[in-house]
């Protein structure tokens, strides 16, 4: 059976889905205020039509608001993209199961650990994108329904600490960065109230890539558009679209750093295998 | 009040000698493979079955991290492994993947299987759904629950809960940090963190320079969680965790007597300690300490006072420790000595199991036989009287 693409987009103003799917992704997810660890844009309204992160830890004087989130979303149509194991119980409870994404980010980087958590009835594994290609495809042909990480900042940290506010700085910014003192890169560094977040100075991009995820087996793509712009972000989607659809990537790569010359674009950790 | 299992850290077959001799229940280490802390030196096959042999010898405890979050090449050989940690007496893996603790339950049944923190279990239900779905025994909790969440995880949860006390703590949710992995290619989930979290930082705003202090460094001061002993008793926790597999010998012999003496003073006084015990039991295990320390998130979330100011916050380093004893000459204990001492100096003794005891150096000799005023080089044998009857192994700090 031939498998229908999908590109999921973690959208960067929860109020322009519409420009999203008009660019051509298939889902948009919507990270939920207090209770999404890996967004740097939320919203207090949870989605009724498309997907919802809710990747953040829960702790126990958050059970309640689970419980209600939970209640709101049976409501709803889209996936639930989490990371606590808290959340797929509370959708056992409610015939739920069958529509979380399970995104911790760094710990799904195998196949026995993708299987053991598509065994317990979701719909799909979002990869961690610490893995190389060659170990990405691998996962892709052994484990159904799991998704990639294809193209953004990649999260690099998360704490439940106020990194910034407790120096002074400003909550809830989007234009702050770190530079370590040896080097040259700058690191984007959000505070939340969840805690603090810290990216990549690069963004993963995988139109070279893309196509051999597909012929490996993986059919859901996850672009997460933090810190990017929405122009920016609606010509990934449609760049993503054309390579899929058969339009050659170099000719995408080379179209696409024309119109944004400076954006730092990287290959991530497909080629390059970290060491113990 | 529940007693609980005091458990430490070893590198080495030595410390895990020293962590039981000086009070732990249990020790945990890591293997040659599949463990967080690659640094440590860690323990070969024959190495754990000699620690499981000296820990049952003792009434104590050997739990095996199998901590790494695997790749798929890290699964090849592990079902052996299990096995042999089983065969070899170990009672507990300590794991971060579910395969792996699944794989634990398909070839090692005998051992239990505890979730490690680098889950980042928060809540009671998390705890519960690992508990059905693998048959967990007991969650290690995420550092960052304040004693409230500790409270309410562990009067809730089906399964036993266990809590660090003291000593390092990351910055970030632990397994979910990978600054290392951007910034050295050095795997932070497979015992590869270079500390980047530690390191000196610029901060921007846009392309302007925040002038926000000399430097943000991000990592965090030691746990050091004396003050909240008798409330983590309370609250019915099985289990306290000294972190450090990569400290000396010292280090583990000072903070488990430190904390032993705590637990079992809060025991025998039924749960409580007066402000002016709680100092000096607070001030004993400081003794060992050479880093900043905090009481992490058990007081809160924690600010910048939380904070290290410097990477390199370990300027104060202990000099106190003064070195153990090795063997005995002339009727003599004879030190082999790691920090300078003189005739003259008052010395604190540390013996397994017993209260410390203090002298004054009188005289001490070298190798030679020649006296000396002063003993200034590391790894000397020096022989020094002491005015009571001390045993190999105990060791000897300066009091000041």
């Amino acid at each position: 059976m031939r498998m229908m693409e999908t590109i999921i987009v973690l959208a960067n103003d929860p109020g322009s889905s519409e420009k999203l799917y008009e660019a051509g992704c298939d889902d948009v997810v919507i990270a939920c205020r207090n209770h999404s660890l890996s967004a740097v844009h939320r919203s207090s309204v949870l989605p009724q039509n498309s997907s919802v992160l809710l990747n953040g830890y829960f702790f126990e004087e958050d059970m309640e608001e689970l419980r209600r989130i939970m209640t709101e979303l049976q409501n709803s149509t889209g996936m639930i993209y989490f990371a606590d194991p808290a959340v797929i119980a509370e959708a056992e409870k409610r015939g739920m199961t069958e529509r979380l994404v399970y995104k911790p980010d760094t710990l799904a980087v195998s196949v026995p650990d993708v299987l053991w958590w598509m065994k317990r009835g979701i719909r799909s594994v979002l990869i961690s994108p610490l893995v190389t290609l060659e170990e990405l495809t691998e996962i892709g042909e052994q484990c159904e329904n799991c998704e990639a990480m294809v193209h953004g900042h990649l999260l690099m940290s998360a704490s439940r600490r106020p990194l910034l506010s407790s120096r002074g700085l400003a909550c809830d910014k989007r234009d702050y960065s770190l530079q370590e003192e040896t080097r040259t890169e700058r690191y984007p560094v959000y505070e939340g109230k969840e805690g603090t977040l810290i990216y990549t100075d690069y963004i993963l991009c995988s139109f070279r890539e893309i196509c051999a995820l597909k012929k490996h087996g993986i059919h859901r793509y996850f672009i997460d558009g933090s810190f990017l712009e929405q122009e920016e972000l609606c010509d990934i989607i449609r760049s993503y679209r054309a390579v899929l659809d058969g339009a050659d990537p170099e000719m995408i790569i080379r179209e696409f750093t024309e119109k944004y010359p400076g954006e730092p674009l990287s290959s991530g950790y497909y080629e390059e295998k970290t060491i113990k | 009040m529940r007693r609980p299992e005091l458990l430490a850290p070893a590198g080495d077959l030595e410390r895990c000698r020293t962590a039981i001799l000086y009070g732990a229940d249990t020790v945990y280490l890591g293997g040659k493979q599949f463990s967080l802390r690659s640094r440590a030196s860690n323990f070969t096959m024959d190495d754990i079955r000699e620690a499981c042999s000296f820990a049952s010898e003792h009434g104590a405890h050997i739990h095996v991290t199998v901590n790494m979050i695997p790749h798929n090449e890290d699964f090849e050989g592990l079902a052996d492994y299990l096995v042999q940690l089983q065969d070899a007496g170990v009672s507990t893996v300590i794991a971060a993947s579910p395969a792996v603790m699944a794989m634990v339950r398909e070839y090692a049944p005998a051992m239990e299987v505890h979730c490690s923190t680098q889950m980042s279990i928060t809540n009671a239900a998390a705890a519960d759904y690992l508990a059905k779905t693998l048959g967990i025994n007991r969650v290690v909790l995420a550092r960052e629950c304040t004693m409230e969440d500790v409270r309410r995880i562990t009067a809730s949860c089906s399964v036993d809960t266990e809590a660090f006390i003291h000593g390092g703590m990351c910055v970030n949710y632990s397994g979910r940090c990978t600054l290392s992995n951007r910034m050295t290619l050095r795997d932070a989930n497979r015992g590869g963190c270079a500390q980047s979290c530690r390191w000196r930082y610029r901060v921007f705003e846009g392309d302007r320079e925040t002038g926000e202090g000399p430097w943000f460094t991000m990592g965090s001061r030691d746990l050091c969680a004396a003050r909240e002993i008798a409330d983590l008793m309370e609250a019915g926790v099985a289990s306290f965790k000294i972190e450090g597999r990569m400290k000396t010998e010292y280090y583990v012999a000072s903070i488990v007597s430190g904390y032993r003496h705590l637990i079992d003073d809060i025991l025998e006084n039924g749960g409580a300690l007066s402000e002016e015990k709680l100092l000096a039991h607070e001030a004993e295990i400081m003794k060992g300490e050479n880093r900043e320390v905090c009481p992490g998130f058990y007081s809160g979330i924690p600010g910048s006072e939380s904070l290290i100011e410097h990477p390199d916050g370990e300027a104060s380093l202990n000099h106190r420790f003064l070195g153990k004893v090795e063997t005995f000459r002339n009727g003599h204990p004879v030190l082999l000595t790691r920090n300078p001492f003189s005739v003259g100096d008052r010395v604190e003794v540390m013996s397994p199991g017993k209260r410390n005891r203090f002298f004054t150096i009188e005289e001490m000799r070298d190798e030679e036989g020649r006296y000396l005023e002063r003993s200034r080089t590391p790894m000397r044998l020096i022989e020094i009287p002491v005015p009571f009857e001390v045993n190999a192994g105990d060791m000897m700090r300066r009091d000041l």
